[in-house]
């Protein structure tokens, strides 16, 4: 039995919650502002509710820290971003949300507090202090992983699904057990943006929207879907491998622009006529590592029995994913996949508003500041989620 | 800040500096949002943070000019954005004095 | 309000103050020489949309910054003024150095100081 209503709205007679949820573990700087409406059925007579507590959105503002083509992010710039941003992104969703006096009005501040970035997560951190000091507004610190799940949840209702979680920092394969997200598998190495990216990168083209988006965009223009490109497929157990394919299909991206004949793979043996396209190594790539993202998928909705799949993270919103994730769903037992656009898949700050406004109706805020240093490294199963049966 | 590796006097490049704000409330929140992080490398660099009154010292030692120029950029850097949040988002505005938390 | 200052010392160099000139505009604005995008971006062709936020002014109408704002600025020459004398200290106790050691240390200095900020962990 969970009692989300642990502690009252700030201003009981309003009969609401508000939380506003800053993001900044990668180069996307997001702020949001979310209301819960306070529901007596969520007392303590109700069950788990957690996936339908009826949010409204009163705010989503994001900005991306955009590096030219080719060019990958480094902390100290992005933290730069971040930091010139940031309060001008607040005072647009204060606004935006109709939050005239955020110290009567705000119940709780949400920020990441990792994993991530060290640099962008801190400059953050530093302004969700200030405003929690002079707002006297209370702070809680949020997983950011555990975000996109929270925010999968409550926007697809999907009530204990597992849980794929993709983005440009992470590949993790994630089922609810016992107040805990236990991690079934994930990467080895590379995550499946970053490994998507850095092709993109090879491949001399932006990375912006999402991770992935532009790859996604070629590999629908490929004219010869019948041929994969070979590639190494590397699900070891639960868990998989990417760097290995990365440099892989690298070099070949980079036989076929220098024109190298010797490789067989891309150019016909005997009239030297090119055989592979970039639009077919993009297909490739996709088709390859997906298959390898549904198989562990598959093993642990197996394990916990589920027949729900929830989709997460920026590679989320890839609709050949979503669409290779559903055949697998519907082949087991009429099973669901739920997956979000990309308002909610690419890093937001109304997720991280979600998460935290739960724990914090349960009671669990940030009593000493010296609680809201951040941490690069933050997994998963380390937040103890109250807010679940 | 506690240090594993005992090196006496090595920090001797030191830099102090005074920020004044508007009023004791505003330096209280500065220091209250520095105070917290830890520093990267112990022996080789110390940072402490005193409000008094409306003004904030800083007070910076380093083993030599390197760690002091990172450290001592990073956390104006760090001023900056405070600074910012308290002049766009505050609504209490400098004439209140009362201390925070 | 009073204005920031600063104060060095170092085996070298006994004291060195940092102040603010009134009326110099390296101390009236928000947007610093030393806190630039890195050269990383830049010689990529990066354009920097990223600058910090303008300074606020007061809401009675009068073209006059606020203090909040003033400071800030204040604090972004300041920074300028450190940033760059710690810079040539280091310079200076690289040539010293360099009788010493290799040139290899350059290198070595200038990654250490982009994981510095980078917030590089020591793990």
């Amino acid at each position: 039995m969970v009692d989300l209503n642990t502690v009252s709205p700030k201003d009981p007679a309003k009969r609401y919650y508000l939380a506003l949820g800053l993001e900044g573990s990668a180069n996307k700087l997001g702020v949001g502002i979310i209301k819960h409406p306070f529901l007596p059925e969520t007392g303590a007579a109700a069950k788990d509710n957690s996936h339908d507590c009826h949010v409204e959105i009163l705010a989503n503002i994001r900005d991306t820290y955009v590096t030219p083509p080719g060019e990958g992010f480094l902390p100290r710039d992005t933290a730069r971003h971040h930091r010139n941003w940031c309060v001008r992104l607040i005072k647009r969703a204060l606004l935006e949300a109709g939050v005239r006096d955020a110290c009567a009005e705000l119940d709780v501040i949400c920020f990441t507090r990792g994993p991530g970035m060290g640099a962008p997560l801190h400059s953050v951190a530093l302004v969700a202090r200030t405003c929690s000091l002079m707002w006297q507004v209370p702070l809680v610190g949020v997983n950011h992983c555990v975000g996109h799940i929270e925010m999968g949840r409550e926007i697809t209702k999907a009530k204990n699904p597992v849980v794929l979680y993709v983005s440009g920092g992470n590949t993790q394969v994630i089922a609810y057990s016992d107040h805990r997200y236990r991690i079934f598998g994930e990467t080895l190495d590379v995550a499946v943006g970053n490994c998507l990216d850095r092709f993109a990168r090879t491949l001399k083209i932006p990375n912006a929207p999402s991770p992935g988006y532009n790859i996604e965009q070629l590999a629908s223009q490929c004219k010869n879907k019948e041929t994969l490109v070979e590639l190494p497929y590397t699900v070891k157990g639960m868990d998989l491998s990417m760097s290995g394919i990365l440099a892989y299909i690298d070099s070949l991206a980079k036989d076929l622009f220098r024109g190298n004949k010797a490789n067989k793979v891309l150019f016909d043996k005997k009239t030297g006529n090119t055989k592979v396209t970039v639009e077919d190594l993009c297909y490739s790539l996709q088709e390859n590592l997906f298959a390898m993202l549904v198989e562990i998928t598959e093993r642990a909705m197996a394990h916990v029995n589920a027949d729900q799949v929830l989709i997460v993270g920026g590679v989320g919103s890839n609709a050949r994913l979503q669409e290779m994730m559903a055949l697998m769903c519907h082949d087991r037992a009429r099973g669901r996949v739920h997956a979000t656009d990309e308002r909610f898949c690419i890093d937001n700050g109304v997720m991280i508003a979600q998460a935290g406004l739960l724990q914090y109706r349960m009671g669990n805020y940030v009593k000493d500041l010296s609680e809201t240093v951040v941490t690069q490294k933050f997994r998963t199963d380390e937040v103890y989620v109250s807010w679940r049966n | 800040m506690t240090t594993k590796t005992a090196r006496p006097a090595a920090l001797d490049h030191t830099l102090t500096l005074n920020v004044p704000f508007e009023t004791p409330r505003q330096a209280l929140i500065a220091s209250q949002v520095l105070q917290p992080d830890p520093i990267l490398k112990p022996q080789d660099f110390a940072v402490s943070y005193a409000a008094q009154g409306p003004c904030l010292e800083a007070r910076f030692c380093g083993r030599d000019a390197r760690v002091l120029r990172v450290g001592v950029s990073s956390v104006i850097d760090s001023l900056k954005t405070i600074i910012e949040s308290l002049d766009e988002l505050d609504q209490t505005g400098p004439s209140s004095t009362e201390a925070s938390m | 309000m009073d204005r920031p200052y600063a104060v060095y010392e170092s085996p070298d160099i006994p004291s060195k103050k940092f102040t603010v000139v009134p009326g110099n505009p390296r101390y009236e604005t928000t947007d610093g020489v030393t806190t630039r995008p890195s050269d990383h971006v830049l010689n990529a062709g990066q354009i920097d949309r990223d600058k910090p936020s303008e300074p606020k002014r007061e809401a009675d109408g009068s073209e006059q910054f606020t203090k909040l704002s003033q400071l800030r600025m204040n604090l972004t020459g300041l920074q300028d003024d450190i940033n760059e004398f710690l810079t040539e200290q280091m310079d200076v106790a690289k040539a010293k150095k360099a009788k010493l050691d290799s040139l290899e240390q350059d290198a070595r200095i200038e990654e250490e100081i982009n994981g510095l900020l980078d917030g590089k962990d020591d793990d």
